[in-house]
């Protein structure tokens, strides 16, 4: 079984964006550079792998990247959102990191 | 006689010509397909050689930006980083080269069924499939010389034979018009034993017989070229063949490889662009065009990126074998062959101009 990477891709692309994105402070278009960055690498890390049964910890990760990606979507519209948005990122990050842990084995 | 004798001639050929496209009508489509598979695969290897590559230029972007803050094998959480290690193992890239090789092998031998030395094949296929005519030539070069001696039964012998194949080859239409037209060829030798001025109509049945082997060698080649492209296509039935299921594990790899060359690149433009924003008033004028420059050639990397993806490549190969698939396994009609001709002519040169933008993307 695969991770979703075509939606971790989407979150990655929009993150970057919004690390050029001049309506936000310079913190918050250098941590969300980063954050992308960051998602970029795990996309890559994942797109690698192979998960052998549908755990709590995929399913969780799943539903986590999903919500994020709304949030993020809404946080492009209403720049003022976009700490908020930020910070759903770095926890989807977590999740991601522990599941890379569990693949069962390369591609 | 000789008058009656050239009808059947051009009626022979005009038989010929207005059945089903011939295989000379088949070259055109099928370089255009080998063309497309060559230029496509050249592409798509890059790309797929490339991504280790872009993923190291990456990173070393972000260690000169020090968004990265050291330049190391293995970072602080015990990873290894692209400069330590590939994220795309070298089995896994050699696989799928594998694969675009194995299209290209195919590709190729279509063409070769399909170009100038195709005749000699089929005169093999001829013998091996123990056909008494032999080497057509030499067969065409003895019919006249016996028919200038006027061995009557060495003619019919090699009539016959000619008739056989004939029957086992062509539609029962054309079998029974190229009879008729042995047997007059026979009530004429048979005359010529009586005739002295034989030799007059030798030369217009001599073409005839020709043009009957040259029908037999396109037929043979046409179904060696209809049998290869249909089982390597696979069908409805009998689900999809070898080649299909390659382009469609191709397809579905590359389907996201486009999006990550962009956003790799995007990454790196974003890391060069927050270091210019925040150092710009320390930079010189020089360090300040010099980093101006290398964003600019991201920039343009990205841009070719969004707009060209090897699997848009993959995608026209496909249609592209799915059109001559389509057509192979039809009445192959000439309307329907002119449009296979216009259809793989405009997904070759669109293969032309997205293989040369997939390369420029990989070049530095």
């Amino acid at each position: 079984m695969k991770f979703n990477c075509a939606d971790l891709l989407k979150l990655a692309n929009d993150l970057i964006a919004l690390g050029m994105d001049g309506r936000l402070s310079v913190n918050d278009r250098m941590r969300a550079g980063v954050l992308g960055e960051r998602v970029r690498i795990i996309e890559l890390v994942l797109d690698a792998k192979e998960f052998g049964q549908l755990t709590d910890l995929f399913r969780q990760a799943t539903d986590e990247l999903k919500r994020t990606n709304e949030c993020l979507e809404e946080a492009k519209q209403f720049v003022d959102k976009t700490a908020g948005a930020l910070e759903k990122v770095a926890s989807l990050m977590e999740i991601l990191e522990r599941l890379i842990g569990v693949a069962i084995k390369l591609k | 006689m000789l008058r009656i004798t050239t009808r059947y001639v051009i009626s022979v050929a005009l038989v010929f010509a207005a059945g089903c496209a011939s295989v000379d009508g088949f070259q055109k489509p099928i370089s255009d397909f080998s063309k497309s598979v060559q230029n496509g695969n050249t592409a798509i290897s890059e790309a797929y050689l490339q991504r280790n590559p872009l993923e190291r230029e990456v990173y070393l972007i972000k260690v000169l930006t020090g968004e990265e803050t050291q330049l190391v094998d293995i970072d602080k959480n015990g990873n290894p980083t692209p400069v330590g290690k590939d994220i795309w193992s070298s089995e896994s890239i050699a696989a799928r080269l594998n694969a675009l090789q194995m299209l290209s092998a195919y590709a190729e031998r279509l063409a070769a069924l399909a170009g100038a030395d195709a005749p000699q094949r089929a005169r093999t296929a001829i013998t091996s499939a123990g056909a008494s005519i032999g080497n057509i030539d030499e067969t065409l070069v003895q019919l006249r010389r016996l028919r200038a001696t006027k061995d009557l039964e060495e003619v019919k012998k090699r009539n016959e034979s000619l008739s056989k194949i004939a029957g086992t080859i062509l539609t029962t239409e054309q079998a029974n018009l190229v009879t008729k037209f042995l047997a007059l060829d026979q009530a004429k030798s048979e005359a010529a034993l009586k005739d002295i001025t034989a030799h007059e109509y030798i030369v217009p049945i001599f073409k005839a017989v020709g043009l009957l082997c040259e029908a037999y060698l396109e037929k043979k080649i046409e179904g060696e070229l209809v049998h290869a492209i249909v089982e390597a296509h696979g069908t409805v039935e009998g689900g999809p063949g070898p080649v299909t299921e390659i382009l469609d594990l191709l397809d579905r790899d590359l389907k996201d490889s486009g999006e990550r060359t962009v956003t790799a690149l995007n990454s790196a433009r974003r890391s060069l662009a927050t270091h210019y924003d925040q150092n710009k008033g320390e930079m010189s004028f020089n360090d300040r065009a010099a980093l101006l420059k290398r964003f600019q050639e991201l920039d343009d990397r990205a841009t070719v990126a969004r707009s060209a993806t090897p699997s848009e490549i993959i995608s026209r190969i496909k249609q592209a074998h799915d059109a001559l698939y389509n057509y192979a396994s039809s009445a192959r009609k000439k309307p329907n062959l002119e449009e296979l001709i216009v259809r793989l002519d405009g997904l070759s040169k669109d293969i032309e101009v997205l293989a040369e933008a997939v390369l420029a993307v990989s070049s530095k």
